[in-house]
């Protein structure tokens, strides 16, 4: 109930900025983001999309089957493609569900337990790599 | 005793308060989606030990993803992911303008982009299905067959398959997603209905639609991986 009046408030406090003192108590943040923030992050994630097509498309730039002599070898490609993608995730959580403009406390709360990821990711590629060979699947 | 209960409230955690600055479903929409990127996770990850293990080889993806699945058969490599791609990116867009149009109470422009973000779902969806589909029956990949060739680190042998984990895993992993497509397109058909209804309106904010935004940006996330991993790498 708390929470409802203190939005109803910060939505009223737009035009009237007489309840700024009760959302500061209760400290419920509600970030924004304004159109023309959106449409340029959504330039960022299409150009990054374009880019990583023009890598994997284009002949002669990373080695594939068919063109073994590319220029970007295949470990660097797929380094290339993470930071990538990372990047990309960089953009939808932290503007698209802005949790880069969340409370300091807030952010930590979510992005530090990726570090158990993080940590799988060591484990099974450690594996994966004294096992390499040793499958038949 | 009343002086005591006035320190005991002072400290952040006491109560009174919002330590995290969000509010109690705006949270727990939050450690839902943590917990759901542990499980995504989890496939990706053991996707990425079994590509790397598999014996013999992995596909290559611009061969398996060639044409556009029932419409062309030709080499036009990842083109018809890459339609998807811009799909759920767009929808993505249209879901935070929804967002956006919320915090100005403009009811309208809410239903309009919540409309918008609906169809980007679908037309997903539709393309998933006519990917799986072109896949089990014309290529006859299923969850013990794989139909394509193996890329060996020492050139191709020819006529070798690829790992039959690669089905396994393409159908598991995509599936999955596909089926966080399926609910949030039902999630935000029930957003848009109470949306039209009023609701949010009578209800002084459109945190509702805030709360169904994070889901489908969460959704969005796990396409890039899936993307980068299933159709790039």
């Amino acid at each position: 109930m708390a929470e409802h009046a203190a939005i109803q408030a910060h939505g009223a406090s737009e035009e009237e900025g007489s309840h700024d003192f009760e959302i500061h108590e209760v400290g419920i943040h509600i970030p924004h983001s304004s159109r023309s923030q959106i449409w340029r992050v959504f330039f960022i994630l299409l150009a990054i999309t374009v880019l990583e097509f023009l890598i994997a498309l284009v002949p002669g730039i990373r080695q594939t089957q068919d063109h073994p002599n590319g220029a970007l070898g295949k470990e660097l490609v797929v380094g290339i493609f993470l930071g990538l993608t990372v990047l990309k995730a960089f953009y939808i959580v932290g503007y698209f569900m802005h949790l880069k403009m969340e409370k300091v406390n807030m952010v930590y709360s979510i992005l530090l337990p990726i570090m158990f990821i993080l940590y799988l990711i060591t484990l099974l590629m450690v594996e994966s790599n004294g096992s390499l060979g040793a499958h038949a699947y | 005793m009343s002086a005591e209960a006035t320190t005991l409230q002072k400290g952040p955690w006491m109560g009174g308060r919002v330590p995290l600055g969000v509010s109690f479903g705006k949270m727990m929409m939050w450690f839902f989606l943590l917990s759901d990127a542990f499980t995504f996770s989890t496939l990706l990850v053991s996707y990425g030990y079994f590509r790397i293990t598999a014996k013999p080889g992995w596909v290559s993806p611009e061969k398996v993803f060639e044409g556009i699945p029932w419409l062309y058969d030709g080499k036009v490599p990842l083109v018809f992911v890459g339609i998807m791609t811009f799909i759920l990116i767009a929808s993505s867009v249209t879901m935070v303008l929804a967002v956006e149009a919320g915090h100005r109470m403009d009811q309208k422009t809410v239903q309009k982009f919540m409309i918008l973000t609906i169809i980007g779902g679908a037309m997903f969806l539709t393309c998933q299905a006519m990917e799986w589909s072109h896949l089990i029956v014309v290529e006859h990949m299923t969850m013990n067959n794989n139909p394509f060739l193996a890329v060996m680190p020492d050139g191709n042998p020819k006529g070798l398959h690829g790992s039959i984990l690669f089905g396994q895993l393409f159908f598991t992993i995509t599936g999955f997603h596909g089926f966080h497509v399926f609910s949030g397109v039902v999630i935000n058909t029930i957003i848009y209905r109470k949306t039209k209804n009023g609701d949010f309106q009578k209800r002084g904010h459109y945190e509702m639609v805030e709360k169904v935004g994070l889901y489908w940006h969460f959704v969005d996330l796990v396409w890039v991986f899936v993307f980068t991993l299933f159709y790039l790498i």
